[in-house]
This record gives structure tokens, sequence and C-alpha cells, in this order.
């Protein structure tokens, strides 16, 4: 048995069955799962790589677990979309720990939840003084919105009734050197346009540019391979 | 086109795990005489039963050469230990027929038949 070549040969079923349900199960990011999920998380991942490296069981039963947990995860998402009771029994509930400028410690105490935690996750969210908090909800997600007392708030262009304009989304025109022409026809330009705005910059092939991009405002940022520093800054110690 | 592809990669890349991961009981079968392992068991059992031990020797060999011939086709979709156990019984079943051993060759032979059954199940 060539051990080398068996474990390449289930660790490319691993990782190709992982692609694709990791695809399948969505797009939330680390800082969004619950705890829930994290544990999910790693229960598929532990059995992705028991299929890859454990040689004395068959690779099949390790991917049958896996589907299943995968399956049981995709049930569970598509149940929780259509009841919002379920979603709320299986996700738990955001917790109020900051009412009308009040600790609830009661609430706190319940969910485990120590001062400590909360005046770390009150700095994290960039609120140093809790005398300026008026709600502070703790999410399923372990995270903490803050909502600050009205005249701690930051004062908008709204408020000042300011008038600003629309600001969109980027298009990306040139990636390492290539013509993103979908983007283009998108925006309603050509390479015609594209070819003038980078001789404006002094652009003579599209292969110099790492990186085109259109802001909603119709200004060019270009960023090319020659970045004319000649003392880059060093940030490490 | 597109559209289709990006159903189709995932689906086939999946299917192409399963048919590998399950594969054992298809690449098992014998291509040709050489691969014959449950053919060279059956005759080397034979053999003892009917006191013919250098036949038995010899189809011990060709059982080994066969267990070689099958096993890089049902390595990926076979656990490591059972095939470990089958090449132990089949060296087990060389001494004792080294030996002269009639009674252990056949139980060894009997144990060979039984992992042989079992190998990717």
């Amino acid at each position: 048995m060539n051990e080398s070549l068996v474990v390449f040969v289930r660790g490319l079923i691993s990782f190709v069955t992982l692609l694709i349900f990791a695809r399948i199960l969505g797009k939330q990011q680390i800082s969004q799962l619950t705890f829930f999920d994290y544990v999910l998380g790693i229960t598929i991942g532990s059995t992705a790589s028991s299929l890859t490296t454990d040689l004395d069981s068959k690779a099949w039963p390790h991917w049958v677990g896996l589907i299943t947990w995968t399956g049981a995860v995709f049930l569970t998402q598509l149940v929780s979309l259509k009841w919002r009771s379920v979603h709320k029994y299986l996700n738990g509930e955001p917790t109020v720990v900051i009412m009308n400028g009040n600790i609830m410690e009661k609430t706190m105490k319940k969910i485990r939840y120590t001062t400590d935690d909360l005046l770390e996750q009150l700095r994290l969210a960039g609120e140093f003084d809790i005398g300026k908090v008026e709600f502070a909800v703790l999410e399923t997600n372990g995270q903490l919105s803050v909502l600050k007392k009205t005249q701690y708030q930051p004062v908008t262009p709204h408020d000042l009734k300011l008038s600003t304009n629309y600001q969109g989304i980027g298009a990306e025109l040139i990636y390492d050197g290539v013509i993103i022409d979908q983007n283009l026809q998108q925006v309603n330009l050509d390479r015609k346009w594209l070819y003038a705005e980078l001789k404006k910059h002094g652009i003579k092939r599209t292969s110099e540019v790492f990186l085109a991009l259109l802001d909603s405002s119709g200004s060019l940022y270009i960023d090319t391979y020659k970045d004319h520093i000649t003392m880059p800054s060093d940030i490490n110690d | 086109m597109k559209r289709i592809l990006h159903f189709l990669i995932p689906i086939l890349a999946l299917t192409i795990s399963v048919l590998i991961m399950n594969s054992s009981e298809f690449f098992r079968k014998p291509r040709s005489k050489i691969d014959d392992v449950s053919g060279y068991i059956e005759a080397a059992k034979a053999d003892i039963i009917h006191g013919r031990l250098d036949e038995a020797k010899l189809n011990a060999t060709n059982l080994e050469k066969a267990w070689e011939t099958v096993l890089p086709r049902i390595q990926f979709s076979s656990e490591r230990d059972k095939m470990g156990d089958f090449e132990k019984s089949l060296a087990r079943l060389k001494g004792s027929l080294a030996a002269g051993d009639k009674e252990n060759a056949l139980i060894e032979l009997s144990e060979i038949s039984y992992n042989w059954e079992n190998i990717g199940d």
C-alpha cells in the first residue's frame, strides 16, 4: 500500500468536498458565527481531517459523516429561514445588557456574562466611557452592539441638513494587467476610453497596471507595478 | 453554458469522489488469471486438502502476486488494517506450507479468505 498516494487522493477528495459543502452552506464570516456554528465548523473540519489521514478506516464512512453534518446544518438553515421561532430556539436571542444607561446585572448573571466582559467589549466597540452608553446588546454571535446616548452621537450631514453626493461601488477595470471587459461594459465605457485615460497618466500598456478602479463619481484610480518609492517605510521593529 | 458548468463541475467532482471511495468491490474482481485472488485461495485450499503441498506452495506464491496486482487498485477504497491482516495471514500461510503444517495452512487460508471478502466492505 502506498500510504502517501492514498493520503494524497483522500486529501483531494476531502478538499473538494469541503470546498463544495462550504459554498453550499453560505457566506457567513467567522465573526458572524454563533457558538453552535463554530462547533459545527470544527466537527466538519475534524471529520474531513479523519477522512484524509485515518487510513485504518475507509474514506466512505467519514464522507457520509461529512455529508450528514453538512446536510443537518443546511436543513437547520432552511428551517431557521422559514420559521422565526425555530431560528430563535436554535440560535438564541440577543440580550440587552445595558438599558437606558443601566447595567442589567440579573440578565448578565443569567447568561454568565461578567462586567469585565462587558467593559472589554465596550472598549472593543470604541466606547471607553460607559456613562455615554444608552443601550448595549449582546448579539447571538457574541458581539456587543452599542447605542450611544443621543448627546454623544456623531453629527451627520443629515443632522446639519447638508446635501451629499451619491457614492456607489467602484468598478475594477484592470486587474493584474488584464482589462475586465465585462465591468467596462457595465459602466458604459470601452477600451478606447480606457486607453485614452491610461495615456493621460503616462501609461503605454495595460500590463504596466496592477489595478485600475473607476468610482461612481467617474474618477479613475490607477496603481502601476512601478511604485517609484525609493525608501519604503518599515513598520517592523 | 457557464451556469451549467457552475453546477456540473461540483456534481462531477462529488460523483468521482463517491465512485473512488466505493470502488473496491469493482476493482477486486479479477481482470485476468494473474490477479484472481479468490481463484488462488480456492486452488491452494484444494491442494492442501488433497495433500499436494508443492502445488499449494506454487498457488500461495501466485496468490501473493495476485494480491500485489490488486492492491494498487483497491488501496483508495479499503482499510489499511484489513489489508495488513491479509498480508500477515499470507505470510503465516507461507510459513505453514514451508513447515509442511497442513492444519495451520488451512486455518490461515480460511482467514485469508475471510479477510479478502471483508476488504473494502
